[in-house]
């Protein structure tokens, strides 16, 4: 979880590691999320298809952390 | 989703798409970075409309203008066109509409014009819009090597396809959506 937070801190640096509305509050911007969806395939390893950039997989570290293990 | 619609670009649009045009995080990837007046932006506007392998789309979202979306250099010998958008008002970016828009127009592109083939071309720095054209079933076809110079720098440039087929495929894979596009 500490290298999710630290890439999502990398893309945008006011987002806490509690926040539950990254995506649907709209604190990263179309150009951010491309950039954090990027870095997660990069770094993880996996390819991320469309369908799955969503809020429901965006909004929360917790979530994104989900969606890394299903991939 | 917000709402958007792309309406058709305007004369009374051109101060606001001027402004765009030159705000430095717009500019910075398009192939120039031009000094606009108001005389030369509606001169340009002006022949944009007498051509006839064009169409210019103000992205208006929640009824609020926001960016610019183009298809462009239609082909209809080679079946094919190019195609670009930016939105500038940055509270307005969202991945949902900016995927959106993609996908409506890549449907007017196959399915209205009947066209084979978008072509794109980006700056490879600008790896976010090479890595969303993908995303959305675009393929890297080739690099550009020191294509274009600004301000004395050479930049290479990634060009990138997509086919009908390509399309076909890609549509089995994306529940995408769509917005309002309005052509007159």
């Amino acid at each position: 979880m500490e290298k999710l937070a630290a890439l999502v801190k990398r893309v945008n640096p006011r987002i806490t590691e509690d926040e539950t509305a990254i995506v649907s509050g709209k604190l990263l911007d179309s150009i951010e999320l491309v950039e954090l969806v990027s870095e997660i395939e990069e770094t993880y390893g996996i390819e991320i298809p469309i369908n799955e950039i969503s809020p429901e997989n965006f909004d929360s570290l917790h979530a994104m952390k989900k969606l890394i293990e299903r991939m | 989703m917000d709402n958007v619609v792309l309406r058709p670009m305007r004369m009374e649009d051109q101060e606001m798409v001027m402004k765009w045009r030159m705000m430095p995080e717009i500019s910075r990837y398009m192939n120039t970075e031009p000094i606009l007046d108001i005389e030369k932006q509606r001169i340009w506007f002006e022949k944009q409309q007498n051509s006839d392998n064009g169409y210019y789309w103000i992205i208006e979202i929640d009824g609020v203008p926001a960016g610019v979306t183009s298809i462009t250099g239609v082909d209809k010998q080679n079946s094919r066109c190019t195609r670009g958008t930016y939105i500038a008002v940055q509270e307005k970016r969202s991945f949902e509409a900016i995927t959106a828009i993609y996908a409506t127009q890549f449907e007017f592109v196959f399915d209205q014009l009947g066209l084979n083939k978008i072509e794109i071309e980006v700056f490879a720095e600008n790896k976010n819009v090479v890595f969303l054209s993908k995303k959305c079933g675009f393929k890297q076809e080739g690099i550009l090597r020191e294509h274009i110079c600004k301000n004395g720098v050479f930049y290479d440039i990634v060009q990138l396809g997509m086919t009908r087929a390509d399309w076909e495929e890609q549509k089995k894979k994306w529940n995408y959506d769509t917005v309002t596009l309005i052509v007159e």
